[in-house]
């Protein structure tokens, strides 16, 4: 019954996806209906599911069959609940119904904006034959993602989670590409897919590496992936092996962490793999909100989270990954600041975003890097709906429907009073995303920091940095929040005319409300309550503490690792416990070692968070998200012109970043120019010239070219094979006189 | 005599997939030249029986358990050289078989799509002949039979590329025959050296991998083998650099030879990779592989760096093929059940996907005449169905998980980081590449804006003829991703029975080779008389520890004479049974015999099915 449920989950979006794919003329309608049914009925199995497993203190497995085998290898496939699994789900069907209802408004193909950015991009002739089914194809496509980002949070092994992994990077690839006649948006589909198989190439690289270790063979021998074979596998070889062994497991375990970490960087846009984020903007708003925002740019934090065994048994990718995601959440930032595409500035946010659950999750606070990735989807979801509700105004205000024109904030202003709901809405989730007091991003980027600051799992100093620099991006955070806050909503519009003033000068302030549509509107104010409330969840009163809810999940890891440190194995938790070798079957609650994890509990503790440490971080973070805010509302609040002034302030550094500190050119000089070199040199050099031309048909040449000198010996007169007899004869004489003086010496 | 249980699988499938296309070159013979519809329909009739009863063997070859050959067919044939007429399929090669047999009713088929080529009753007929060849490569268990098939594949291809070919078809066509041919003749030799040096003087495929005197083979003397069958089979595959006639036979092979040719050609090398060297030359394995599997990983990446700066997307196909064959042959030379696994999944994934897309290629040139990438744009708002299709098989062909390249890919990495974490990290970075000439390829061809002046513009959508062709290939993509067991169920317990004479203990030597003392009784669960019964031939070598000394005695009397009656469990053979194999064809019959007796039948008689040694390796 529960595992008919939970396969369900990731099902009815797959079934969504085959049913809007195959029948192509359904109304528009009853696709809405699918669409949106299909992940509300998905969510609503994960509620379910959800409230039953709570309290679990194991993960429970459901195997449904055997997938892959061959020799040991024995992959199932599997779903695997637990309360991080089940958090994300509600995650990804949660805001992905929302999404998906709002986009049954803004994609509908008539009165919307969907129709008009599709004809500005289609003059193809025959463009509308697609075109029709363009609704259709686009739900689909949702649903696709929907379904396999199901797949990827539920699966129970790593060879299952690729599946969804790729699978998202491929309805990702779709969307972005949503519209292919332009050729912008091919190329940026084509990008995310390409950095993202570099990621994938990663995590392959890394699976390859974990399961041919001793760490991915289990108890019976079999390679199952499974996360419940390989981290009860890990904790036996933690406290049995020997001094050497350990440590040469250790040493594998940074490649294969590290692997996992740049797979993870490709999918979640970290350095060095962030370049296609921004570029994913070519995609359907909803898309951006969804895809590129909510959910699967998470998808990397997950994977570490969910190996979070793995991880804290390695100091060093832990040090790795968060001063990369630091720089990251930095560098990102300060990208954000200097663009005027309304959507790249929340494409910047979000690398900066996940930069900050990257950096929990390298310090080790795995709960807080979660809940940020919860709140995180809330107020981004918000943000880029409400983005898109705006572009959907300017293109009322201005009758263009031109990306480059409705997207910049300098086209707009004083918004705020035409899309009173948009405004709001977009206000708290700034202020969310700012960290201002009591909002849900106030405390979960607090937690981040806090926590981060307390635990042990990194040196001192490199936690001392990370969080010094995480709170420069906090505090820059807000202010380019705000900055587009103020450019959008404050001031006097400014339209078209004030860039191009011979195109725009009929279009002046719109007159009346330019407000979106309800199906657009109420998901917006839903989230944007998430946003607003969602951070008390911390403290839950009469529900279980955020903190306390996850950590069956990552406790245990966080302990073990903490004792390994210390280096209690070998004598007392070994005799005491004695049961470690049972790991988790499947379909029911196995113990892995309960028995050493208290053992360990009362030996280890992990600093708590209290409200006296918590103090000062609640303290800076205020400080910085209220500067960040007065900051902004002082050069962009009200007079347009101080941006200059901004500007020239930083001079070149301005210039640096607003070309995303020149990593695009940098990436197209060092691989791209000179790969596409190497390919055509390769092909027509090596390949045609020297094994082709040269080696094999070289070979022919020559033989060719013997038989024709010695064809001449087949003359045919009778006298010159007489001659070759006489010749041969002699020759074959003087070899034997030769043989034998050379024997008579010998 | 064989028990009721065996009764069906005595019905000569094997050779009826061998005769059926044949009688289909025969009735294309007698029939009037230039009535297409009827040749269309003669050929397509007869590739599907020959698909129903690859079909039949399918199951029959299931309903019995075990790893060993089923099917087999054993009959004289030469026996002045020993030579016999032997027949059998295990799970590889019945895969092979039924990728052969399930291509070549599509091939047909898409060659009436749009356009029908000229001399078609000629071309069908090659077509059929080409079939039966192939199905003799993969079902072949004497290896002068193999080699018969093996050149007589180059024929109707020669012809088919030769006669209905592109421009440089005469040149592409020789490069291609002479090429492999002189690739395959040191193989020849190898043939006969091992007949020479065979205890029972035999070119018994199952006689030899047991053999006395083949097992007391030199390391540097499998060495030279080993070099002799795998040249042939690295000019097949074709593992780099022997690849270069590969692209120009495909350029300008027609689009069926192409299917073919990609499809199942190439896997005549990998699965002879797989049958023939590792485990006949289990020493010689560790000496070749780390030069050919460099050799193959170099084959992966370089291939897929050439695919990416070709013009003509043919060619680029051709190229992503020689990439996606480094894979096959990295995973067979893992030699570890996951890899080799992994990599004949892969040869029937590679058929699937590779076929599909020569397929599809196909279908644009019969459109517009030309291949040339510059010359297309945005052509899926004329073409979405082509371009769905089109689509797919991409995904499948770079290994998107959920679509068959997946499962075999996996395998294949994991078998090969289980050997060396070198060859896995470059092996790897071929999901980067393949994805890089792939999705380009995609976008150059099927998006952006059509231009509606372009002859792109006029351009029609597949036509109903052409899906019929296409879709089963889809399907199976789809199955076969979501499903691998379908095709691995049958694979593994073949290849896990390879393994055991390919993979080399901690003392370097061949499990499935050193014979173990056995019980006189004969094992566990079996009756006196049939213990009895069993033991006979083989109990009289069993005991002693040395390889290839021991069996001498009972393989000279039964075998080593050409003159002994080949046993044969069909009841139409005319030969009569000897005793001896009468109770080995006993043993064949009952699972439990050989149970605890792997590996030490040596196998006097050329039985006619598997004997004790695949029953033992059921258990495992």
């Amino acid at each position: 019954m529960e595992s008919g449920l939970a396969l369900s989950i990731p099902l009815l979006p797959l079934l969504g996806f085959v049913v809007l794919g195959l029948f192509k003329s359904l109304s528009q309608k009853a696709v809405a209906a699918i669409a949106v049914g299909t992940v509300a009925l998905s969510f609503l199995c994960g509620c379910v599911l959800f409230a039953s497993h709570m309290h679990d203190t194991e993960p429970v497995v459901f195997t449904y069959f055997r997938w892959i085998s061959a020799g040991p290898l024995a992959i199932d496939f599997a779903l695997q609940l637990d309360q991080l699994s089940l958090l994300m789900t509600l995650i990804v069907t949660g805001v992905g119904c929302l999404i998906h209802w709002y986009a049954t408004a803004y994609m509908a193909p008539h009165d919307t904006v969907h129709a008009q950015e599709h004809a500005h991009a289609a003059h193809g002739i025959a463009a509308l034959k697609l075109d029709d089914h363009g609704y259709s194809r686009f739900f689909s496509y949702l649903n696709l993602f929907t379904g396999l980002m199901l797949i990827l949070v539920l699966a129970a092994n790593y060879v299952l989670m690729f599946v969804g992994w790729e699978g998202v990077g491929l309805a990702s690839y779709l969307l972005i590409g949503f519209y292919y006649e332009k050729w912008s948006a091919t190329q940026a589909g084509k990008k995310a897919f390409l950095v993202n198989r570099v990621g994938d190439f990663f995590f392959l690289t890394g699976l390859m590496l974990l399961l041919s270790s001793a760490l991915g063979t289990n108890a019976e021998g079999q390679i199952t992936a499974s996360y419940v074979d390989i981290f009860a596998r890990a904790y036996e070889l933690l406290t049995t092996a020997n001094y050497l062994v350990r440590g040469e497991m250790l040493a594998l375990v940074t490649g294969i962490t590290l692997c996992f970490f740049l797979g993870a960087s490709g999918k979640s846009a970290q350095i060095p793999l962030f370049v296609w984020l921004p570029d994913a903007m070519e995609g359907p708003t909803p898309v951006s909100a969804l895809i590129h925002a909510a959910t699967m740019v998470t998808a990397g934090v997950y994977l570490i989270v969910r190996s979070s065994f793995l991880f804290l048994m390695s100091p060093a990718t832990m040090i790795v990954i968060a001063i990369v995601a630091v720089l990251t959440a930095f560098f990102a930032a300060t990208i954000a600041m200097t663009q005027y595409d309304i959507k790249r500035v929340l494409a910047y946010s979000t690398i900066s975003q996940l930069g900050f659950m990257f950096i929990a999750a390298g310090l080790g606070a795995f709960i807080p890097a979660i809940f940020h990735l919860m709140t995180h989807a809330f107020f981004k979801a918000c943000l880029f709906l409400g983005a898109g509700s705006v572009i959907h105004g300017m293109e009322h205000a201005t009758g263009s429907h031109d990306p480059a024109i409705v997207q910049d904030m300098r086209h707009m202003g004083g918004l705020k009073d035409k899309m009173p709901i948009t405004h709001w809405t977009m206000l708290v989730s700034c202020l969310a995303i700012a960290g201002f007091p009591l909002t849900a991003g106030f405390f979960s980027k607090d937690a981040i920091l806090h926590e981060g600051f307390l635990f042990p799992f990194v040196p001192e100093s490199v936690r001392f940095v990370v969080i010094a620099l995480g709170y420069v991006t906090a505090f820059l955070t807000s202010v380019y929040m705000f900055r587009m806050y103020y450019l959008t909503f404050h001031g006097t519009f400014r339209g078209i005319g004030h860039v191009d003033a011979a195109h725009g000068a009929e279009h002046h302030a719109p007159t009346g409300s330019i407000e979106s549509p309800f199906q657009m509107t109420a998901p917006l104010q839903i989230l944007a309550l998430l946003a607003l409330v969602s951070g008390f969840l911390m403290f839950a009163p009469g529900f279980v503490p955020f903190e306390h809810y996850l950590a069956p999940v990552v406790h245990r890891a966080q302990l073990t690792a903490l004792a390994t440190r210390e280096g209690i194995w070998g004598s007392a938790a070994v005799a005491a416990g004695g049961h470690h070798e049972t790991p988790a079957g499947t379909e029911e609650h196995a113990g892995a070692g309960n028995g050493e994890t208290d053992l360990v509990a009362s030996t280890i503790h992990l600093p708590e968070a209290t409200w006296g440490n918590a103090f000062p971080f609640y303290l800076i973070s205020t400080l910085l998200a209220i500067g960040g805010i007065l900051y902004a509302k002082s050069i962009w609040g009200t007079d347009p012109a101080k941006t200059t002034s901004f500007k020239q302030a930083f001079g070149p550094l301005y210039d640096l970043a607003r070309n995303a500190w020149g990593v695009d050119s940098l990436y197209h000089a060092i691989f791209i120019a000179p790969g596409m070199r190497l390919f055509d040199a390769l092909w027509k050099g090596f390949d045609e010239g020297f094994i082709d031309d040269t080696l094999v048909e070289g070979t022919g040449r020559v033989t060719i070219a013997a038989a024709h000198s010695v064809r001449g010996l087949q003359s045919g007169y009778l006298r010159q094979y007489a001659f070759y007899l006489v010749a041969g004869t002699v020759a074959l004489l003087i070899i034997a006189v030769v043989v034998v003086i050379q024997q008579g010496r010998g | 005599m064989p028990s009721s249980g065996i009764a069906e699988t005595q019905t000569a499938w094997l050779s009826l997939l061998l005769v059926l296309p044949l009688l289909g070159v025969i009735a294309l013979l007698f029939q009037k030249q230039e009535n297409d519809d009827q040749h269309f329909a003669t050929a397509m009739i007869i590739s599907l029986l020959t698909f129903c009863v690859s079909l039949v063997a399918w199951f029959v070859h299931g309903a019995e358990p075990g790893a060993g050959f089923r099917l087999v067919e054993h009959y004289k044939w030469i026996p002045s050289l020993g030579a016999t007429w032997k027949l059998g399929v295990d799970g590889i090669s019945l895969c092979l078989v039924m990728l052969t047999t399930f291509l070549m009713p599509l091939a047909i088929r898409s060659t009436r799509a749009t356009a029908t080529p000229k001399k078609y009753r000629e071309f069908l007929m090659l077509l059929l002949g080409l079939e039966t060849a192939l199905i003799g490569v993969f079902i072949s268990l004497d290896l002068i039979l193999f080699y018969i098939f093996w050149e007589s594949v180059l024929i109707p291809m020669y012809f088919l590329i030769g006669i209905w070919g592109g421009e440089r078809r005469i040149n592409s066509a020789t490069k291609f025959f002479v090429y492999t041919m002189v690739g395959s003749l040191l193989m020849l030799v190898a043939i006969f050296a091992l007949w020479h040096v065979s205890a029972a003087k035999s070119f018994d495929y199952e006689v030899l991998l047991t053999d006395p005197g083949v097992a007391s083979l030199t390391a540097s003397q499998q060495w030279w083998l080993f070099g002799a069958f795998a040249l042939a089979f690295a000019v097949k595959v074709p593992i780099f650099p022997f690849h270069t006639w590969l692209p120009d036979a495909h350029t300008d092979a027609p689009t069926a030879g192409s299917i073919l040719l990609a499809g199942v050609l190439l896997k005549m090398g990998t699965y002879g990779l797989l049958r023939f060297n590792l485990p006949l030359f289990p020493e010689a394995t560790p000496l070749w592989s780390p030069f050919l599997a460099t050799l193959a990983v170099i084959g992966i990446i370089y291939a897929a760096w050439v695919a990416t700066a070709q013009t003509d997307i043919k060619r680029l196909v051709a190229y992503s093929s020689v990439s996606h064959m480094g894979f096959v042959v990295l995973g067979i030379l893992a030699v570890n059940p996951i890899g080799a696994t992994g990599a004949t999944l892969q040869m029937i994934n590679h058929g699937i996907t590779t076929g599909a897309l020569f397929m599809l290629v196909g279908f644009l040139y019969d459109r517009r005449h030309t291949r040339e990438i510059s010359e297309f744009r945005g052509i899926i708002q004329v073409m979405p169905v082509f371009a769905i299709c089109f689509w797919i098989t991409l995904f499948a062909s770079i290994g998107l998980p959920g679509l068959n390249g997946f499962p075999g890919e996996f395998m294949i990495f994991l078998g090969a980081a289980q050997h060396s974490r070198e060859w896995m990290f470059f092996a790897v970075t071929g999901v980067i590449w393949g994805a890089i000439y792939m999705l380009w390829l995609y976008q150059r061809v099927f998006l952006g804006k059509v231009d509606a002046k372009s002859a792109n513009a006029h351009l029609h959508d597949l036509t109903p003829n052409e899906r019929t062709a296409i879709v089963p290939l889809l399907i199976l993509m789809v199955v076969l991703g979501l499903y691998s067991p379908l095709a691995t169920d049958r694979i593994q317990p073949s290849v896990d029975r390879l393994m055991q004479f390919s993979m080399l203990n901690e003392f370097g030597q061949v499990p499935a080779r050193i014979p173990i003392p056995v019980e006189p009784d004969g094992g566990i669960g079996t009756t006196p008389e049939e213990a009895a019964a069993t033991s006979g031939p083989a109990a009289t070598p069993a005991t002693d520890l040395e390889p290839g000394v021991d069996a001498a005695p009972a393989v000279d009397e039964a075998a080593t004479d050409p003159d002994t009656p080949v046993s044969s469990e069909d009841p139409a053979t005319p030969t009569g049974d000897a005793p001896a194999t009468d109770a080995d064809a006993d043993s064949a019959t009952e699972p439990n015999t050989g149970a605890d007796t792997p590996a030490t039948d040596p196998e006097p008689a050329p039985a006619p099915t598997d004997g004790a040694t695949e029953e033992g390796t059921d258990g495992n």
